[in-house]
């Protein structure tokens, strides 16, 4: 796998300027690179994330494509081609792309909430479903464990199965330290049972507040260095 | 093995996308960026040990906390029991426990630094956490070297209970103790710092520092919103939102962090030797001496737009300033500004009413006159100052302080009393410089110094001319004669014994040559603290006392001729 010296000699040029934030002269480089060397999949990720960063998003999708075709499940290449789709709304195959890493990546909370997310906007509510079923294992922090059960009434809600939403949210009023969880349980109770005395708040309040609890649990997990 | 290959490979993900603008960022760079998102300012939140690296001298932190580990006291379970919780967070975070403590250097001055591990139970505090925190503090109260304390926390441990609670009570009266004796307790708030740990030794410190965008609080905002049934306003519980309403000194990108730290533990450390030479005369105390100008003339040049403000006097007069912001109440006052200063080698503390030059600075400012918070600012400042044994200097420049409703609801006669009466008791040495405008009560607040002085061209009254001139002269127009009538000029406070003396200015006033006039202030601040220096506190606040004692008392107040009467 490891190329001449001249090869790598140019690699660890780029990865320097890149470090350094030498933008043009990094991507200057990554093309010597790859002239050398074709098939080094993470040398035209590199590539490809340049390319992104100044707009030319068809070339950046080429490289990722390309170490694709050198190393299929490439994390790196994923992932950005997950959100390059994210972006073009092309959700289904932004979706696809998820997929793929969250499954080579079971640990990675903050991408299965990506895919999540997009399953979610595709209406794919058995996807979205064992996704989130997924996290609540692999996200260990105790409270966070909230942020799961919104996921799964948010699906529940679009299925308007109003008593699996009520079982959801009595058990996630139980580990909501935040009390994110009191309107969702009184509107799902007005579904179930009829109007209370207390005023409910609306559909469209809830699905704002199940979103918002979604970015801030992806907040949480994206927004730590490892 | 080609299968191995292409596994660890596709693991090596290199580039991280930033939550907060969504541009993927090369992991290398983000790091050399200090964790923070190039594009857009994101700060990252740092592992603990990372951290450490950004703040401390190379090399120097020697690590503590070693043997410290949590107690499972409740033998707690929820979905998992508590023990199992804990293997978990430390396989994940390889720490021991939410939070490491040890010794370590900044610029080669030592200092206690203990650092909170969000990623270890969401930073939660327990019976380890607060063992760790009152450690350090206990061992920065025994070698009397500053504390830093790094938070990142969701708040208490539930799965600790009452003792974790308990950790609030215990790290807060460590803190109490380095308060007693004097040493310096620098708080950095990081991402997010909530509940029983922002309501303990997070928030209890001299300086409290926090980065960008950091959400702080007590209550999350999602159980406020769920009590009090309105939506909250944007940023709210962000640093930036903490600093306006005046509960944080100051908000630092992270790439400052290391440059703040150092220049308050510089400033904090200094052995209070000798003060430099100023190269101006020294102030006038003979009256005669003074130039004769109309007390009308003077009030003129007193409001003048371009006189030298208390920003820029203290960026002429001191070797370096660190400027602390808010009230720890209520709000940040910008019509009175504060920070520690350096003069030659002797730390002060600085506090001034602070105008503009131009209409969008003079209204930031208030014009000049302060609410309340800015006055408990100043005396949260001036506890500063008698903690650290830092004498105070006040620059007064105001036209009195803010006659406002809220001013009022908020305790505008109280705050300005209570900061008269600090000031009286203060065992500190205290310079006062009027400036520009001293206007009646809003000014005293920051006048009731050991040496009171002022400038040439500034004036110092119970109430302004014009408000004068309405209500006993009934008549607007007739300013000029209640200003002469006031007696508020610089020759008739020094025979009244108000003013100490006077700084002459340059011909024209300050504004027409800004640093011959600072020039002139740093000599007189020299020589005021020159007297006062060594002078033992019992004494210094027994002739404070007298020196506020002696006005109006009969036998002792000196009396004016009637104007138009040889004086």
């Amino acid at each position: 796998m490891s190329g001449t010296a001249s090869e790598q000699q140019v690699l660890e040029e780029a990865r320097a300027l890149l470090e350094e934030g030498e933008v043009d002269r990094a991507r200057d480089a990554f093309r010597r690179a790859i002239e050398l060397r074709p098939d080094d999949a993470s040398a035209l990720v590199d590539l490809g994330h340049l390319e992104l960063a100044a707009g030319r998003k068809d070339e950046a999708v080429g490289y990722f494509e390309q170490a694709l075709e050198q190393e299929p499940a490439n994390a790196a290449a994923l992932l950005a081609l997950t959100e390059v789709r994210r972006r073009e709304s092309r959700f289904d195959d932004a979706l696809t792309a998820a997929l793929r890493v969250a499954e080579s990546r079971p640990d990675d909370v903050a991408t299965a909430l990506d895919a999540a997310d997009l399953a979610l906007e595709l209406g794919r509510l058995d996807e979205a479903e064992a996704i989130f079923r997924r996290v609540r294992t692999a996200d260990d922090e105790s409270e966070h464990e909230v942020y799961a059960y919104h996921g799964l009434i948010e699906i529940e809600l679009r299925r308007e199965r109003w008593r699996r939403a009520l079982d959801l949210a009595v058990d996630a009023t139980r580990v909501d330290r935040l009390g994110a969880t009191t309107d969702v349980l009184a509107f799902v109770v007005t579904q179930v049972f009829g109007a209370t005395d207390r005023p409910a708040p609306t559909r469209d309040d809830v699905e704002r507040l199940l979103a918002v609890s979604r970015t801030e649990h992806r907040r949480l997990h994206a927004g730590t260095l490892g | 093995m080609a299968e191995a290959v292409a596994a660890t490979r596709t693991e090596e993900v290199q580039w991280t996308k930033c939550p907060s603008c969504d541009a993927f960022v090369y992991h290398k760079r983000l790091r050399r960026n200090l964790g923070v998102c190039p594009e857009c300012n994101y700060h990252f939140r740092l592992p603990v040990r990372q951290r450490l690296e950004q703040l401390l001298d190379e090399g120097s932190f020697e690590e503590l906390s070693g043997d410290l580990e949590p107690l499972d006291v409740l033998g707690f379970a929820d979905s998992k029991p508590y023990s199992r919780r804990i293997e978990d967070a430390q396989r994940k975070t390889g720490n021991p426990e939410g939070v490491i403590y040890g010794t370590a250097t900044v610029e080669g001055r030592p200092l206690v630094v203990a650092a909170m591990d969000f990623a270890f139970i969401g930073g939660s505090m327990g019976s380890a956490v607060g063992e760790a925190i009152t450690r350090a503090a206990e061992l920065a109260l025994e070698r009397r070297d500053p504390l830093l304390v790094i938070t990142a926390s969701g708040g208490a441990r539930m799965q600790e209970g009452c003792v974790s609670l308990m950790q609030m009570a215990k790290t807060s009266q460590a803190f109490a103790r380095l308060h007693e004796e004097g040493v310096l307790v620098m708080n950095l708030l990081t991402d997010p710092t909530y509940g029983g740990v922002s309501a303990s030794f997070a928030t209890l410190g001299d300086v409290l520092i926090a980065e960008p965008q950091s959400y702080i609080g007590f209550a999350g905002p999602k159980v406020i919103e769920q009590t009090i049934r309105q939506q909250l306003p944007d940023g709210f519980q962000t640093a930036e939102f903490l600093l306006d309403h005046g509960m944080l000194d100051l908000v630092e990108p992270r790439e400052n962090l290391p440059g703040v730290l150092r220049k308050l533990v510089e400033l904090h450390g200094l052995d209070g030797g000798g003060i430099p030479d100023a190269e101006a005369a020294g102030p006038v105390a003979d009256p005669d001496a003074l130039p004769d100008r109309t007390a009308w003339d003077t009030v003129q040049l007193a409001r003048n737009l371009e006189r030298p403000n208390t920003l820029e006097y203290v960026g002429y007069v001191f070797d370096d300033f660190q400027e602390l912001y808010g009230d720890r109440l209520f709000d940040e006052d910008a019509a009175i500004i504060g920070g520690v200063g350096r003069l030659g080698d002797l730390a002060v503390v600085v506090i001034g009413h602070h105008k503009g030059h131009t209409t969008s600075e003079m209204m930031e400012r208030n014009f000049g006159m302060p609410n309340p918070e800015g006055y408990r600012k100043g005396m949260r400042l001036m506890r500063h100052a008698a903690k650290f044994g830092m004498p105070v200097i006040t620059f007064v420049d105001t036209p009195g302080a803010y006659p406002g409703l809220g001013a009022e609801e908020r305790g505008q006669s109280i705050a300005i009393a209570e900061s008269i009466m600090l000031m009286s008791r203060l065992p500190v040495p205290i310079v006062t410089l009027v400036t520009g405008e001293g206007g009646s009560g809003g000014a005293l607040a920051l006048a009731v110094g050991d040496r009171v002085l002022m400038m040439e061209n500034s004036y110092y009254s119970v109430i302004s001319p014009e408000g004068c001139s309405t209500i006993l002269f009934k008549d607007a127009a007739q300013a000029p004669r209640a200003a002469e009538a006031l007696r508020l000029t610089g020759r008739d406070l020094l025979r009244l014994g108000i003013m100490d003396a006077v700084v002459p200015e340059p011909e024209g006033g300050a504004h027409t040559d800004p640093p011959a006039a600072a020039e002139a202030v740093k000599a007189a601040i020299v020589a005021s603290l020159r007297d006062l220096l060594g002078v033992p506190t019992d004494q210094l606040l027994e002739q404070r006392y007298d020196r506020f004692r002696k006005f109006g008392t009969p036998g002792r107040q000196p009396t004016l001729p009637p104007l138009g009467e040889n004086e």
